[in-house]
C-alpha cells in the first residue's frame, strides 16, 4: 500500500541476504548443524526491529544494514594489535571476527578451553538452552551464522584463576558480519574471573552471544571492556544463570561507538543467588550506547544490587532499560537498581527506562534514576580553590564515576579502566558538521 | 500462592479476608428509563446520525468523518500491561439519550423522577446542592446532559459550564477553536474513536482574570445496556483564571462489558490554574472479572502561557481494566504541572495508568506521585513518561511512585520513561515496592485494632500525600472508597 521507505527497503535487503547465507550454512556438516538450524527457524519467524518495536525505541537498526555487514568473516584476516593490561596475569583467548585464533595453554587441572569445532559433542549440548531466540532475531541470526565459538569449562570446586576474553575485529579494516559465540560453565563451588575486551574501531558488524552458566556456590567475577569508540556496529547478548548461591558480578566499562547496544539478561534459578552489576558509560560526538538489562528473580531469597553511571557528551546518546523481573514465587527477594545520568552537552540525549515487573508480595524493589548535570556548587567550590573549570569537570565526572569505577574486582583491571576512560574523556571532540 | 507464602498467613486472618472479598458491588442495579438507542454497529452513517441528531455545524460533522476514516486506519493499541479479549467494536451501540431529551427541562422539576432517584441514590443531593456544598453540577445520564443547576451563579460571573452539545450551538467559534488542540483526533486509537463519536460532555471557560466561584462538578453515569460511553471534556482557562473541576463516577451492575472511551481537553492560558480531581469507581467485574467496565481515556492538559499550571488528582478505584495517562504539556516559561494518583486494584481489575510530562517551556516543574496498591488477584502498572526538550533550560521533574502489594497472587509494576535532551534539566525519578508489613499490623493488631482497620490505617497514610491534594468533599469520598474496596484484603 505505502511506497517502502529507503529503511524497510533496507531492513528486507538485509532479512534477504541473512537468509541466503543462513541457506549456505544449514547443510554443513559437524556439531553446530542444530544451532544453526535453530537460529535460522528462528530468524525466519522473526522480524527485524522497525521503528515501533518498543525495546528498540531508542536505537535504530540503520547502522546494522549496510552493505558487507553480512559478508562472511575470513579465516587468514591479519590479526590486530592486542594491548595488554598493565599487570594482568591471564590466560588469553582471542576470537577475531567471531572465529577463535587464540586459546590459552590451560596449565590449571579442572580447566579448558576449546574451540567449539574441536569439542566432545556431549559438551556442546546445553549451547543455546540460555541464549533465548524469542522475540530476538539477532540472537537467532548468531546461531543461524555461527561458524565456530569458545567453551570455557570450570571443574566442580575448581578455581580458574582470570581469563582474559578478546573479542577483537581484523586489522584491515574490512567490514563483514561477525557472530562470535561463547559459552561459560562454572560447575559447582568453581570461581573465574573473566576479563572480557572488545577492541576494533572499524565498520564490523560484531553480533556476539555469550551464555554463562553459574553452579551452585560458584563465583564469576565478569569484566566486560567496551573501550573503543569508532564506527564498530556492536550488538552484543549476554545470557546469565545463577545457581543456588552462586555469585555473578558484572561490572562494565563501556564507550559509545557507532552502534552499541548490549542485552543482558541474569536470572536467578537457585535459592541464595546473589547478582551485582555495574555500569560505568561515556558516550561522546555522535556515539551510540544503549544497555537493555533485564534481572529476573525465579526462585525466593535472592539478591540483586545494579549500579549505573552514565556521562553523554556532544552529539551522543546514552539509554539504559533496566528492568526487574520478579516471579510469583520468588519471595523474600531483594533487588535494587540506580541509575545516574549526566548530560555534559545540549546536544546530547539520555533516555532512561527503569522498570519494575513484580508479582510477589514479600519482596522489597526500588529503582531510582536522576538525569542532569554536574552540581554547580561543587563546581563552585572547586573553582573557589583555585581549580580551573576544566579540570574541576574532570574531577566531579570521575567522582561521579567512581562507584562503578572503583568496584571492579581486579584492581589492575580498575586502573586500566579508570585511565581509558580519562583519555576518551580528555580527548578533543571531533569537529561537528 | 506458593506453600511457602501460604505457610506464613495467619489462618483466622484469612477466614477474615476472604469474607470480604466476596462482598459484591455496593452501588450495583440499573435504572430503567426509556433510552432511544441507536442499533449496534459503526459507519459513517452512525457518526452522521449523532452530529444530526445533536444539531451539530458542518465542520463538526467534517471533523467527526476525519476522525472516523483516520480510526479506521490505526491498529488496537497492544502496548499497555493489560489483557482482554479484542473489542468487536460493531457490537457496540454509539448513541443512547434518555427520551426526555427532545423536550429538555427547564428546572429540576421537570426532571424525570426516575432519574432525580438515580441520583439520589448515588449519593449526589441535586436539590440540595445549593445548600449543601456549593457545587454545580452537570450531570451527565449516560450520554446527554439531563440537567445543570448553579447556570445563573455563574452566569454572574462569566463562566460558561455546560454540556459540549449546548456549547456548541451557542459558542461554536471557541468550540472549534480549542477542540482537538491538545488531543488531535491522530493521537491514538481511542481518541480517534473518540473524536468520531463522542455524544457528549462538559464545556467549561474561564474568562480572563475570573475566579470561578465554587468547584464545578460532573457525575458520570453508564447506564443502557450495551452502549459505550465517548465523552468529551474541554476546558479552558483564559488569562489569570481559576479553575477546579471534579469528576465522579459510578456505574450498575450488568454482565457485558462496557467500553468507555473519553477524552479531556484543558488548556490553561497565562498564569491560569486548573485543578481536574477524578474519583472513579466504576464497576470492576465480578470475582472473575466478568461485567466490568473498560476505562480508556485519554486526557491531556496543555500549559499554554507563562507560569500556567495544572494539576491533576485521581483516585481509581473502579473498571475492569483501566488504561489512563493524565498527561501535561509544558509549554509556557515557568509553568506547572502535576500529577497525584491513588490507583486501586483488587480482584481481577487491571490497572495501567501513569501520566506524561512534556517540558518544552525554561524553567518549567513537574510533579509525580502515584500510590498503586494492588489485592488478590489484581495487575496494577504505572507507566509514565517525562520528557525534557531541548528547549526546557533548567526544567525540573520530580517523579515519585510506589507500590503496595497486598496478597501473594497480585502484581504490581513500574515502566517510567525518562528522556532528557537538556544537560540544565533535572530529573528524579525513585520508585519502590513493598507489602503491607507483618511488623506494622502486628503493632496495630497489639493496641486492639483489628486487621481491616489496621490495614486501612495503613493504606491511608501510604495515600496521604495524594488525598491532601484533593478537594475537601473529594477526599472523604476517596478515603470511604479505599476503606470498602480494602477491608481485610491482608496478604
Amino acid at each position: 500500500m505505502t511506497m517502502s521507505t529507503p529503511l524497510e527497503q533496507r531492513l528486507s535487503d538485509f532479512d534477504r541476504l541473512a537468509r541466503a547465507r543462513a541457506a549456505e550454512l544449514r547443510d554443513a556438516d559437524g556439531p553446530l548443524t542444530d544451532l544453526r538450524r535453530a537460529g535460522e527457524a528462528a530468524f525466519t519467524a522473526t522480524s527485524l526491529p522497525g521503528p515501533k518495536t518498543e525495546s528498540w525505541k531508542y536505537s535504530r537498526v540503520g547502522p546494522l544494514l549496510e552493505v558487507g555487514l553480512l559478508d562472511a568473516p575470513r579465516a587468514d584476516a591479519s590479526m590486530p594489535d592486542l594491548p595488554d593490561i598493565d599487570g594482568l596475569d591471564a590466560g588469553r583467548i582471542v576470537i577475531v571476527d567471531g572465529l577463535p585464533r587464540q586459546l590459552p595453554e590451560t596449565s590449571v587441572p579442572g580447566v579448558s578451553v576449546t574451540r567449539f569445532s574441536a569439542a566432545d559433542p556431549a559438551d556442546l549440548a546445553g549451547l543455546g538452552d540460555l541464549a533465548d531466540l524469542e522475540g530476538r532475531p539477532f540472537v537467532a541470526l548468531n546461531g543461524a551464522l555461527i561458524e565456530d565459538g569458545v567453551l570455557i569449562h570450570v571443574g566442580r570446586g575448581v578455581d580458574a584463576g582470570t581469563l582474559e576474553l578478546i573479542l577483537a575485529q581484523n586489522a584491515d579494516g574490512a567490514p563483514c558480519g561477525a557472530h562470535p559465540r561463547v559459552r561459560v560453565v562454572l560447575e559447582s563451588g568453581a570461581s573465574l574471573a573473566l576479563v572480557e575486551r572488545h577492541i576494533g574501531t572499524a565498520a564490523v558488524f560484531a553480533n556476539s552471544v555469550i551464555e554463562v552458566q553459574v553452579g551452585d556456590a560458584a563465583r564469576l567475577a565478569h569484566m566486560r571492556l567496551q573501550l573503543d569508540a569508532g564506527a564498530a556496529r556492536s550488538l552484543t547478548a549476554l545470557d546469565v544463570a545463577v545457581a543456588r548461591d552462586g555469585r555473578y558480578d558484572l561490572q562494565q566499562a563501556l564507550l559509545g561507538s557507532t552502534f552499541r547496544r548490549n542485552e543482558i539478561r541474569i536470572r536467578c534459578t537457585g535459592p541464595g543467588a546473589e547478582v551485582a552489576v555495574g555500569g560505568a558509560t561515556l558516550t561522546r560526538d555522535r556515539g551510540h550506547l544503549d544497555t537493555q538489562m533485564c534481572l529476573e528473580h525465579a526462585v525466593p531469597h535472592c539478591r540483586s544490587d545494579q549500579v549505573f553511571r552514565a556521562l553523554a557528551g556532544e552529539r551522543s546518546k546514552t539509554v539504559l532499560n533496566g528492568r526487574i523481573h520478579i516471579h510469583p514465587q520468588a519471595q523474600q527477594t531483594s533487588a535494587e537498581l540506580s541509575s545516574r545520568n549526566l548530560l555534559l552537552s545540549h546536544d546530547a540525549e539520555i533516555d532512561a527506562k527503569p522498570e519494575l515487573e513484580i508479582y510477589a508480595d514479600d519482596v522489597k524493589c526500588a529503582h531510582g534514576a536522576t538525569v542532569g548535570r554536574l552540581d554547580d556548587k561543587a563546581l563552585f567550590y572547586l573553582r573557589a580553590r583555585g581549580i580551573e573549570e576544566a579540570s574541576a569537570r574532570r574531577m566531579l565526572s570521575f567522582a561521579f564515576l567512581a562507584a562503578v569505577v572503583d568496584a571492579f574486582p581486579l584492581p589492575t583491571v580498575g586502573d586500566h579502566v579508570r585511565s581509558a576512560l580519562e583519555a576518551a574523556f580528555d580527548r578533543p571532540a571531533e569537529a561537528s558538521q | 500462592m506458593s506453600e511457602t507464602a501460604s505457610e506464613r498467613h495467619d489462618a483466622n486472618t484469612d477466614t477474615a479476608i476472604d469474607r470480604h472479598l466476596e462482598r459484591e458491588y455496593e452501588a450495583g442495579w440499573v435504572t430503567d428509563i426509556e433510552s432511544e438507542t441507536l442499533p449496534p454497529g459503526l459507519d459513517e452513517d452512525v457518526v452522521r446520525f449523532i452530529s444530526a441528531k445533536k444539531n451539530e455545524p458542518e465542520w463538526m460533522t467534517e471533523w467527526r468523518l476525519t476522525a472516523y476514516r483516520h480510526w479506521l486506519t490505526m491498529d488496537h493499541p497492544r502496548w499497555a500491561h493489560v489483557h482482554y479479549p479484542r473489542i468487536d467494536f460493531n457490537a457496540i451501540s454509539y448513541y443512547s439519550a434518555p427520551r426526555s431529551q427532545e423536550d429538555r427541562p427547564k428546572s429540576l422539576d421537570e426532571v424525570d423522577p426516575e432519574l432525580l432517584r438515580t441520583y439520589e441514590k448515588l449519593g449526589i443531593p441535586l436539590h440540595e446542592q445549593e445548600m449543601l456544598a456549593g457545587v454545580a453540577v452537570d450531570a451527565v445520564f449516560d450520554s446527554v446532559s439531563v440537567a445543570t443547576t448553579f447556570k445563573e451563579k455563574l452566569k454572574e460571573a462569566g463562566v460558561v459550564f455546560c454540556s459540549i452539545s449546548e456549547a456548541l450551538q451557542d459558542y461554536p467559534d471557541l468550540v472549534r477553536q480549542y477542540m482537538g488542540s491538545v488531543v488531535p483526533y491522530r493521537d491514538n486509537f481511542f481518541a480517534a474513536l473518540n473524536s468520531a463519536v463522542f455524544s457528549d460532555g462538559s464545556f467549561v471557560y474561564i474568562p480572563k482574570g475570573v475566579r470561578c466561584p465554587m468547584e464545578l462538578s460532573t457525575y458520570f453515569r453508564i447506564n443502557a445496556e450495551n452502549t459505550g460511553q465517548f465523552e468529551r471534556t474541554l476546558i479552558v482557562a483564559e488569562e489569570g483564571s481559576h479553575v477546579s473541576y471534579l469528576e465522579g463516577c459510578t456505574a450498575p451492575m450488568r454482565d457485558e462489558n462496557q467500553l468507555h472511551a473519553a477524552v479531556v481537553e484543558l488548556v490553561a492560558h497565562k498564569d491560569a490554574k486548573i485543578k481536574y480531581s477524578t474519583v472513579q469507581n466504576w464497576y470492576p467485574g465480578d470475582a472473575e472479572g466478568k461485567g466490568g467496565i473498560y476505562n480508556f481515556v485519554t486526557k491531556r492538559g496543555l500549559c499554554a502561557g507563562e507560569r500556567s499550571h495544572i494539576s491533576w488528582t485521581q483516585v481509581e478505584t473502579g473498571s475492569a481494566i483501566t488504561w489512563k495517562y493524565p498527561s501535561v504539556v509544558l509549554r509556557g516559561d515557568d509553568s506547572v504541572g502535576e500529577f497525584y494518583s491513588v490507583a486501586l486494584a483488587r480482584g481481577r481489575q487491571q490497572a495501567d495508568t501513569g501520566t506524561k510530562m512534556i517540558h518544552l517551556g525554561k524553567r518549567t516543574r513537574s510533579t509525580i506521585i502515584s500510590k498503586g496498591i494492588s489485592a488478590v488477584r489484581a495487575e496494577n502498572s504505572y507507566r509514565g513518561l517525562v520528557r525534557m526538550a531541548p528547549s526546557a533550560d533548567g526544567a525540573r521533574n520530580f517523579t515519585q511512585c510506589d507500590s503496595l502489594l497486598i496478597g501473594d497472587r497480585c502484581g504490581a509494576h513500574t515502566f517510567p520513561y525518562i528522556e532528557s535532551r537538556n544537560p540544565t534539566a533535572t530529573v528524579e525519578h525513585e520508585a519502590t515496592t513493598s507489602k503491607v508489613s507483618d511488623d506494622q499490623l502486628f503493632l496495630c493488631r497489639q493496641r486492639g485494632l483489628d486487621p481491616e482497620k489496621a490495614v486501612s490505617m495503613i493504606v491511608n497514610g501510604f495515600c496521604k500525600e495524594v488525598f491532601r491534594e484533593l478537594p475537601m468533599e473529594f477526599a472523604v469520598e476517596a478515603g470511604k472508597l479505599l476503606e470498602v474496596s480494602l477491608e481485610g484484603a491482608v496478604g
